[in-house]
């Protein structure tokens, strides 16, 4: 009985990075710096297991793994490389006109045989308003004014490796008659002569802005970001053999705006400075390669029945949640009989018939919220006075949605694994409740919105106070400086959902499945104190 | 003297410079180039398709899934769940959505494109001889054919994938054989592969160790030459089906085995009368052992999934030798014996949903397999065929083509001797014919192959309309199941079966 697993990974980069800068001052207007380079970089990485299973005694634990009656092994390895060439031309008139140039070419091992570089130009100018002479008037009230414009593409290889071979995967277990075998080719992709880097053109607009001697700043930046031939893996029907495979697909924008206040006072030993930021941001599928939507299929969360769960549509952002309207709980048999709901009971979950055909069927489906949020923002302050300063920050999150996976499995009335105490209040015909199912009825095997909440957060994200130790203090101890700081990290929160954090994300980072809180462990509160000592 | 940084950045740019230096050299995986090239290659090919049967999510065919398809839709067993997607099955209230009906395809879709991978392979390869090019060659047919007949027996019209894929592009452009298509595609296939195959691989303990044998080829070659000559293709191939049931008869490689209880313990699986069985063992362990094992009696409980019927049991005789191994209607664990239908540890369904108490599967349990310290799971295997099958084929199919044969008696008095029972003689036709029937239902209990006897029969909705878990749903376009939602939204021009 037993089993025992010993894993080791290795992950080995290097990295080289070297460029040559040339810098030229013309006369006193011109003022040119050159430069030019390349990278290249290379990651291995090596994995390798034994397990051991029917173990006949637990005694010597996993440190003698062989005691087991079955020990089996296994060992992979991969490589990826990038190779990029840059250069950057920075020009400025007078210092008051700026102009920035750069292209760089980028290689990756990742894409296929004729897709493996791509190149990626970008240019900004910027003016120094505030400097020229009709604006230099203004002066301290507009301290400084400058504006921005710059355009850009950037591009993403965030793939696995060898994703464009073809590969025949080794390592399925099979017996032949009473002999076990663990070396089972089984055929697992097939080749994409076509997958190439994915590509991000960006717009940015901006100002920057100071007044009353730049007691005040203000910055504000618009931005427009297509994101095209988007790395994803394109579902495609079973019968063909296989599940999904990585290939570049649509096409998604980015719009928003981003603007930061940021104020300073100081009167006598005090200083004092108040910020704040928020930024808006509104995602859309411009394209999808001809499909108009597809679903994340198979089951990615613990509930292995959930699925078809995050649709993906041209007109929508992205991270939608999919599913049924929950309507609370059928309150009799009748009622459920009537409802054209398969498998409806009394006490059951009750879904909602959106276009009133008698049945619940995948016509039934709509979104039912999203991850991203329309808001984010941020404060901060801080104030000092001499040696002591205090830091704070707030930041927020608004207007978006998580689907509480977690929940979902722990609201069963008399299910035989741990349960929420919400579960005692379980419907009986004298406990009418809208809110639980009746006594081992489970809820409705599938994404509802009863599971979807707010997410809205406001955060105390960190606040600090640190003191510099006067000198002759520190001396005492041989120390020519001594700072002592206390600080808190994610000290509250303010939100409506009900479980530990809303910044989760339990299923990866893909902007497609934001938003999913299944057991995620949640965010720490640290308090940390500490001191800096120079001697 | 040259700076280090200098030094190590020109060696890194001509490395770097070197056309290869972006290329990917899988270090871990083969490629198609490369594999597989030799016999040991074949090998290891050949048991990764036994991975499409024993593996997949949720342990998608040959342990819970084709169960869900083809046993319990049936009327001898009753799936224990009152409110989810088994009990859709049973009750015939599922929609396309189910998810056993899309876990299933996507093994068997995954098991003939790997097999059809090989077919187009195995001739090109020149460092293996001749011999071994036939073997495996037979094997990957009759893999190609099993998987095929299980889609075109649970779904009728499906895609007949006879090339390997090698693009998505023309994906959504595949579309459904008809049905008679398909047939005569897995008859052509398993005609090959009874030539091709041996009767034993050279290094094999037994004619059933897992791979295909020509034995294997024969015996499914006979059911499928019974389904073509049934209600749903109407072609009459029963001809044919003896012919082909009477090769494995006259291999003289199997016979019965005397007790009828001693097929399902572990320790015999492979067995003089197994003919091709899913092979379990190792880390891959099955789970079908625990699905009909009640939960509630301590260290020998399962997960309870579903069980039989007391009706289905009444129909057999006392006297039938099969009646106590394929029925569990007790079970003791240390001093304590459980019944399934009395108290105190009555271990029924608790919440019975049934007038009278329901008997549990006694096949596939082997009382020296502890399955609760197993994590439920046995290293008993998934018979296919066996011999008595074959027995019972041969004389169907000899009956409907010349007549109840003294072959044919011979055949099926073989098998009710086995169970004790006593030889027939002097039927009819028609009184022959639902004789083999019966015999069917009471040897073959559980083995998933009752609800394809009803449909080959055109029984299909005059029985189980009686049946009252499926009469709940059932509507007789039912005989084919949907195909699954996601294929039909992932490929429109696959359309959807009548009715659904």
């Amino acid at each position: 009985m037993g089993q025992a697993n010993i894993d080791n990974n290795t992950a080995t980069t290097w990295l080289v990075e070297n460029t040559a800068t040339l810098h030229r001052a013309l006369g006193k207007q011109h003022d040119l710096t050159l430069l030019g380079g390349f990278t290249a970089q290379q990651t291995d990485n090596g994995a390798n297991s034994s397990q051991g299973v029917g173990f006949t005694s637990d005694l010597l634990g996993y440190q003698r793994l062989n005691l087991a009656d079955l020990v089996t092994g296994s060992s992979n390895a991969t490589r990826q490389r990038v190779l990029s060439y840059l250069g950057r031309v920075n020009y400025s008139l007078a210092g008051k006109y700026l102009v920035t140039g750069t292209v760089r070419a980028d290689g990756s091992s990742k894409f296929a045989a004729n897709n493996k570089w791509a190149v990626f130009p970008s240019a900004a100018v910027a003016w120094r308003a505030g400097d020229e002479p009709f604006l230099r008037r203004l002066i301290p009230v507009v301290s400084e004014l400058k504006l921005r414009l710059s355009a850009g593409s950037t591009g993403s290889n965030a793939i696995s490796t060898y994703q464009s071979l073809a590969a025949w995967n080794v390592g399925a277990p099979y017996a032949i008659g009473t002999t076990s075998y663990f070396n089972g080719a089984t055929l697992s992709r097939i080749t994409n002569p076509n997958l190439r880097w994915e590509t991000t053109v960006q717009y940015d607009a901006g100002v920057d802005l100071g007044l009353f001697g730049n007691r005040v700043t203000v910055t504000a930046d618009a931005y427009d970001k297509t994101t095209k031939d988007l790395l994803y893996a394109k579902q495609v029907p079973y019968l063909v053999g296989f599940a999904s495979y990585v290939t570049n697909i649509g096409r998604v924008r980015n719009r928003g705006l981003e603007l930061a206040v940021d104020t300073r006072a100081a009167r006598g030993g005090l200083e004092a400075r108040l910020g704040g930021n928020v930024s808006f941001n509104r995602s859309k599928v411009l394209d999808l390669g001809g499909d108009k939507q597809f679903f994340l299929t198979g089951s990615n969360t613990s509930l292995p029945r959930w699925e078809n769960d995050v649709i993906v549509q041209v007109g929508q952002p992205l991270g939608n949640f999919y599913g049924y309207v929950w309507d609370g709980i059928f309150q009799s048999s009748a009622e459920a009989a009537a409802s054209g709901q398969a498998g409806a009971v009394a006490g059951g979950d009750k879904l909602r018939d959106l276009n009133g055909d008698r049945k619940i069927d995948s016509n039934d489906q709509t979104i039912l919220g999203n991850a991203q949020p329309r808001y984010l923002f941020g404060l901060t302050g801080s104030v000092t006075y001499g040696r002591l300063s205090l830091s704070v920050l707030v930041r927020g999150a608004l207007d978006f949605q998580v689907v509480n996976v977690s929940r979902a499995g722990m609201e069963t009335p008399g299910g035989s694994s741990n349960m929420l105490t919400s579960v005692l209040n379980y419907w009986t015909p004298t406990n009418p409740t809208n809110a639980m199912t009746a006594l081992n009825v489970s809820p409705f095997d599938g994404l509802t919105s009863r599971w979807v909440e707010d997410g809205s957060f406001v955060r105390l994200q960190n606040v600090s106070v640190q003191w510099d130790v006067p000198e002759r203090l520190g001396a005492r101890f041989g120390m020519r400086r001594l700072r002592l700081y206390l600080s808190g990290q994610n000290l509250l929160t303010a939100t409506r959902y009900s479980w530990y954090d809303p910044e989760v994300s339990s299923r990866g980072t893909s902007d497609l499945t934001l938003g999913w809180d299944d057991s995620n462990y949640p965010g720490t509160k640290i308090v940390t104190i500490g001191a800096s000592v120079g001697f | 003297m040259i700076p280090k940084t200098l030094l190590f950045s020109v060696v890194a740019l001509t490395l770097a410079g070197c056309r290869n230096w972006l290329v990917e050299e899988p270090q871990s995986f083969f490629t198609p180039d490369d594999f597989p090239t030799t016999e040991a290659d074949l090998r290891i090919a050949l048991g990764g398709i036994d991975d499409w049967y024993t593996g997949g999510q949720s342990q998608a065919y040959f342990h819970r899934g084709w169960p869900m398809l083809a046993e319990v839709p049936s009327d001898q067993t009753v799936a224990q769940s009152a409110s989810d997607s088994r009990y859709a099955q049973d009750s015939y209230t599922l929609n396309a959505s189910n998810e056993w009906l899309w876990r299933v395809w996507r093994q068997i879709y995954g098991a003939i494109n790997q097999a059809n991978v090989l077919i187009a392979r195995i001739p090109q390869m020149t460092q293996v001889s001749q011999d071994v090019k036939n073997r495996y060659l037979g094997a990957f047919k009759f893999h190609r054919a099993f998987n095929h007949f299980n889609a075109v027996r649970v779904w009728g019209s499906v895609p007949l994938m006879m090339r390997p894929t090698t693009e998505f592009a023309t994906a959504t452009q595949i579309t459904r054989a008809p049905i008679a298509e398909i047939y005569d595609s897995i008859a052509l296939d398993l005609e090959d592969a009874a030539t091709l195959l041996p009767l034993r691989w050279p290094d094999a303990a037994t004619p059933d160790d897992g791979r295909p044998s020509r034995g294997a080829a024969n015996a499914m070659l006979a059911d499928v030459y019974l389904n073509m000559s049934g209600a749903l293709v109407q072609e009459n191939h029963w001809a044919d089906a003896a012919r082909a049931a009477k090769a494995v008869i006259d291999s003289k490689a199997y016979s019965l085995v005397l007790n009828f209880a001693d097929l399902w313990l572990i320790k015999n699986k492979n067995g003089p009368e197994h003919i091709y069985s899913i092979q379990f063992g190792g880390l891959k362990r099955n789970l079908f052992t625990s699905q009909s094992r009640p939960s509630g009696i301590g260290v020998e409980s399962g997960i309870n999934y579903w069980y039989s019927t007391p009706d289905f049991m009444t129909t057999f005789s006392d006297s039938d030798a099969r009646k106590k191994p394929t029925f569990l209607t007790q079970v003791t664990v240390g001093t304590t014996t459980y019944r399934y239908d009395t108290l105190p540890g009555f271990f029924g369904d608790k919440r019975p949903r049934f007038p009278k108490p329901m008997p549990y599967y006694g096949k596939f349990y082997d009382a020296n397999g502890s399955i609760a310290n197993n994590n439920g799971r046995t290293d008993l295997n998934w018979p296919i065929y066996r011999y008595a099958e074959v027995l019972l084929m041969f004389a169907e199919a000899e009956n409907e083509a010349n007549g109840p044969t003294a072959d044919a008696y011979s055949a099926i008095n073989q098998v009710r001797a086995r169970a004790k029972l006593p030889a027939l003689a002097g039927l009819s036709q028609d009184q022959f014919r639902d004789a083999v029937h019966q015999e069917r239902s009471w040897e073959l209990a559980f083995e998933s192959k009752r609800l394809f006897d009803l449909k080959r029969w055109g029984t299909f909705y005059s029985v189980l309309s009686q049946d009252p878990v499926a009469k709940i749903g059932i509507k007789d376009f039912m005989v084919f199941l949907p195909i699954p939602q996601r294929e039909i939204d992932l490929n429109p021009v696959l359309g959807q079966n009548t009715g659904w």
